[in-house]
């Protein structure tokens, strides 16, 4: 990640609504480097005003007033006068409170250990998926002293964050070169080496969900991995393949549903709660932050239909778990860079104008040209 | 409205809703006859040049309108069984292409189970052998099993999973041979089309072929019809029937770019796929007198079994069901009714990871590990018989689709013959393999093709159709598809759906 530069001066604007006890704004801002201005902002539309003024600014709230600053920096940032970052002091999201759906914006969330709205494992769960750029740091309560006991840490990680580039992180595999051969060669058509470019562009870690909430999304992304582990096929960063089954389920559809299960993107969304409440149940704590010995005992009993949990009923998650194994195969072996791992050569079945299709189709029968895969296994099963 | 296209407003002499295995052959017999013909196609027309082996793309020639999978052996619909456009399933058929067992007609009288059929295998050899010779199927002479034969191409060549059945089939004693197979193997030149190229090898049968080497019908009856004026129009949904003060249908409603349309006739053909045709007539309440319509749903019994091998099977590689064996059609050991045939499997990857996690039920690590086998695998699968039932079937759901039609519902569950055929099948071919040096063997549980839901009869009380195809409620009405079998026969069905579509072309030249 690129660091750059905090333009200078900078103002610190708390959201801090008076006869509310707040956090000790001042002390903070003295732990951050550069020292910013403070500017207390009692309601929010004297936040908005504050930023409007034109200097560089950050936005800070403390507690139940964090939902209101993320929709504040939404709003700036639509306006085009974005904070450069955010700071969220032991935030409580009140239950279905209004917050928008993604802050693309390097922020800090200093969470509370314990048995608190703002413990770090709620907070994961609920808060972070819709923070894409965000940092969660956890420090022992109560939360009205964080700042006398760990003002200095945390003015220190908040410096950091200041220094963030916040441009668009990318991720995912790249394609290998043998294989970037093959797709560039005249055994690929033109339409399939579209097709192929398209999808291999990567994915991004502020991917915002088309058909899933942030929270469902975060509980695929988890899920994914140990649905199909990619290590063993990319040593670097796998394919987000819980944002490519959003995007495919806010298209039209495959063509069918199990009848007992609600439309493809509403069973999303259920069955992925489904499995939250069962993982807080069972193991005490959300699906996204149990240890994956956890997600893979939940996923287990989704698979033999024994999940019991408010939501979905134990048969229609063993249903959904097969439509989520197939997604994720589907998803992952049709990606150019899987391919070039396990040496798949289907797409390079004839170019235009002349389709070659394939000369050598016998067993153990290769072409010269046709790709062998670094991640391909042979006959020999564990 | 194109050059050969006729006024909506005028009555023509025939509309066919569907331009699929049903439909098309139907539509070139009576252009070529004379009569003015329209023929209605929910889906786009495609340029073969540009079908793309990429599995996610190549769903644009899969039928997409949802619809709803339930019983105890729900079905997956999609890419797995049914397709659109000008031409049908058969545009992503796999093209395999057995003659259906003389035996299968017959399956009541000869076992008490089933249904017969109301006429027996001599009364469709002679449209069979048209069909044939019409379209261009390859496939070894002589042919080890039924009534002598002569195809016209040589087989395709062997790939690897044909070459290993080969190796386990003859350690077995199993006979197999290579599969009659749609597929041209040398250079056809047609008047009405142009010229179809060779097959290549290339394994992308289900994603549409892209020199027309697989025999489709839009690359075979539908451009004779264009030639003798068909008017064939892509993009248009039927989505109702109009019945004048007779009873008799005088027109056709279908919608196309959003706009309803209306198009007068004077006899209607339903040719739209089992499901979709019975949930026309289940949407408009036409034709179920007899209240069969839906019912008596079947599939075939598709089990697959798969395994792993030393020396690279590249399993995208070649046509990919290029071997058969007919040794099952009545197996001396069967605890079950009828037959299956069986065929050798190559796959493409997505298709077959979709297999692996559906139906294996893998994941995490050994999922991974086992995708990783792709270049080394290869599969066995068959086509059984399944018995009819009358609570399988097609119903109309209380959710509507875009065009404002109840999305169709469709309950399948396997009774004990088909379940018997399946361990069956499962333990014959985990044989072939084992014999055939293969490894992690394992079978997959599945069911394709949509049969059924119109059947024909000669009781009007048991039957949708008369053996012609003609509905008994409505004599201008009649169907021509897959949906008017009243059992589901072991062999692969296109290739009887297009002999009966002749058939029915001369009933409705003769009535
Ligand atoms: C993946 C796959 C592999 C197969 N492999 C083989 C094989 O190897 N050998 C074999 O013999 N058979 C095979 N089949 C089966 C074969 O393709 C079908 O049995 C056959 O095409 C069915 O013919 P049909 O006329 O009933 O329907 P279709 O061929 O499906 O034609 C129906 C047409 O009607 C259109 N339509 C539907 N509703 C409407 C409407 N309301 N208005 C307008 N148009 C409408 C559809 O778009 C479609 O084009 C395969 C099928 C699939 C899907
Ligand atoms: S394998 Fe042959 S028939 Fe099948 S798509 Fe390729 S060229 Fe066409």
């Amino acid at each position: 990640m690129a660091a750059s530069e905090p333009a200078l001066p900078l103002t610190l604007i708390c959201l801090q609504p008076a006869g509310r006890r707040g956090p000790d704004w001042g002390t903070l801002a003295a732990h951050i480097s550069p020292n910013p201005m403070l500017h207390l902002a009692e309601t929010v539309e004297a936040a908005r005003a504050a930023a409007a003024n034109g200097d560089a600014f950050a936005l800070a709230a403390a507690g139940a007033d964090a939902a209101a600053a993320m929709i504040l920096t939404d709003k700036l940032i639509e306006a085009g006068i974005a904070p450069r970052a955010l700071l969220l002091l032991a935030p409580v999201m009140a239950q279905g409170a209004a917050r928008p759906d993604m802050v693309g914006l390097p922020t800090l969330v200093v969470a509370v250990h314990g048995e608190t709205p703002s413990s770090p494992e709620t907070l994961r769960a609920r808060l972070m998926p819709h923070l894409p750029y965000g940092r969660l740091l956890a420090h022992d309560g109560p939360d009205d002293t964080l700042i006398l006991r760990h003002g200095k840490a945390i003015g220190a990680a908040f410096s950091e964050i200041l220094m963030t580039d916040t441009g668009p992180i990318e991720t995912g595999p790249a394609i290998d070169p043998a294989f970037a051969a093959l797709l560039a060669s005249d055994h690929v058509s033109q339409r399939t080496r579209e097709v192929m470019e398209q999808r291999a562009k990567p994915d991004f870690q502020a991917y915002a969900p088309k058909a899933l909430t942030p929270e469902a999304l975060a509980i695929l992304r988890a899920a994914t991995l140990r649905v199909l582990p990619q290590e063993g096929v990319f040593d670097t960063d796998p394919i987000d393949l819980a944002a490519r089954i959003d995007t495919r389920l806010a298209t039209t559809g495959d063509g069918w549903r199990f009848a007992e299960l609600p439309p493809d993107a509403q069973a999303y969304e259920q069955a992925l709660h489904t499995l939250d409440r069962a993982a807080m149940a069972r193991n005490g704590g959300p699906f996204v932050v149990v240890d994956a010995a956890a997600q893979d005992d939940l996923l287990t009993r989704a698979s033999d239909g024994t999940l019991e949990a408010e939501g979905l009923s134990a048969a229609q998650m063993q249903l959904w778990f097969t439509d989520l194994r197939a997604d994720c195969v589907q998803t992952f072996i049709t990606h150019p860079a899987t391919m070039g791992r396990l040496g798949i050569d289907s797409i390079a079945n004839g170019g235009d104008p002349v389709h070659q299709g394939f000369a050598e189709i016998g067993l153990g029968q290769r072409a010269d040209w046709e790709p062998t895969g670094r991640a391909s296994l042979g006959g020999d099963v564990a | 409205m194109s050059a050969a296209g006729f006024d909506n407003r005028e009555a023509v002499d025939v509309v066919v809703i569907g331009t699929g295995a049903g439909g098309a052959p139907l539509i070139a017999e009576l252009a070529q006859a004379g009569r003015s013909v329209v023929a209605l196609e929910a889906g786009p027309s495609f340029e073969p040049k540009r079908f793309t082996p990429d599995e996610p793309t190549a769903s644009e020639i899969y039928w997409l309108h949802e619809r709803l999978s339930g019983g105890e052996t729900p079905q997956a619909f999609g890419g797995n069984n049914s397709g659109t456009g000008v031409g049908g399933s058969l545009l992503h058929y796999g093209a395999f292409m057995p003659r259906m067992d003389p035996r299968d007609f017959t399956l009541h009288s000869e076992t008490g189970k089933g249904v017969d059929w109301p006429f027996g295998a001599d009364e469709l050899m002679p449209w069979i052998a048209r069909v044939e010779a019409e379209i261009g199927v390859s496939g070894p002479t002589p042919y080890p099993w039924g009534v002598p034969r002569t195809y016209a191409y040589a087989p395709p060549t062997r790939n690897a999973p044909a070459q290993i059945m080969a190796r386990g089939c003859e350690t077995l004693g199993i006979t197999c041979k290579d599969a009659p197979a749609a597929v041209i193997t040398a250079e056809r030149d047609q008047p009405e089309f142009g010229v179809r190229h060779a097959c290549v090898n290339c394994g992308a049968c289900h994603q549409g072929c892209r020199n027309d080497a697989k025999s489709g019908v839009h690359n075979t009856y539908l451009p004779v019809a264009r030639a003798h004026g068909a008017d064939i129009r892509p993009g248009c949904m039927a989505t109702g029937i109009v019945l004048d003060g007779r009873g008799r249908v005088e027109a056709v409603i279908y919608v196309e770019g959003g706009v309803e349309k209306r198009q007068a006739c004077r006899a209607l053909v339903l040719a739209a796929g089992a499901v979709e045709t019975a949930r026309l007539l289940l949407h408009t309440g036409l034709a179920n007198s007899s209240d069969q319509v839906g019912r008596n749903y079947m599939t075939h019994v598709s089990t697959q079994v798969w395994g792993t091998f030393d020396e690279e099977t590249r399993p995208n590689h070649g046509y990919p069901s290029a071997l058969i064996t007919e040794d099952m059609m009545r197996p001396a050991d069967a605890d079950f009714v009828g037959g299956y045939l069986m065929q050798s499997l190559g796959m493409m990857p997505a298709t077959w990871g979709s297999l692996v996690a559906r139906a294996r039920g893998l994941w995490g690590p050994g999922l991974t590990r086992y995708l990783r086998h792709y270049n080394h695998v290869a599969g066995l699968g068959i086509n059984g018989e399944c018995l009819p039932r009358p609570e399988n079937r097609v119903t109309l759901s209380a959710e509507r689709d875009a065009m404002g039609l109840p999305k169709p519902r469709i309950d399948h569950s396997y009774g004990p013959n088909e379940i018997a055929m399946h361990n069956h099948a499962t333990r014959v071919m985990t044989r072939i393999w084992e014999a055939a040096g293969a490894r992690d063997i394992w079978a997959a549980d599945r069911a394709a093709h949509m049969i059924g839901t119109c059947r024909m009869g000669t009781d009007a009380s048991t039957s949708v159709v008369d053996p012609h195809g003609r509905s008994h409620d409505i004599d201008n009405l009649w169907i021509c598809d897959h949906s008017i079998f009243p059992s589901a026969a072991a062999a692969n069905p296109a290739l009887t759906i297009m002999a009966l579509s002749l058939r029915t072309a001369q009933a409705i030249q003769q009535s």
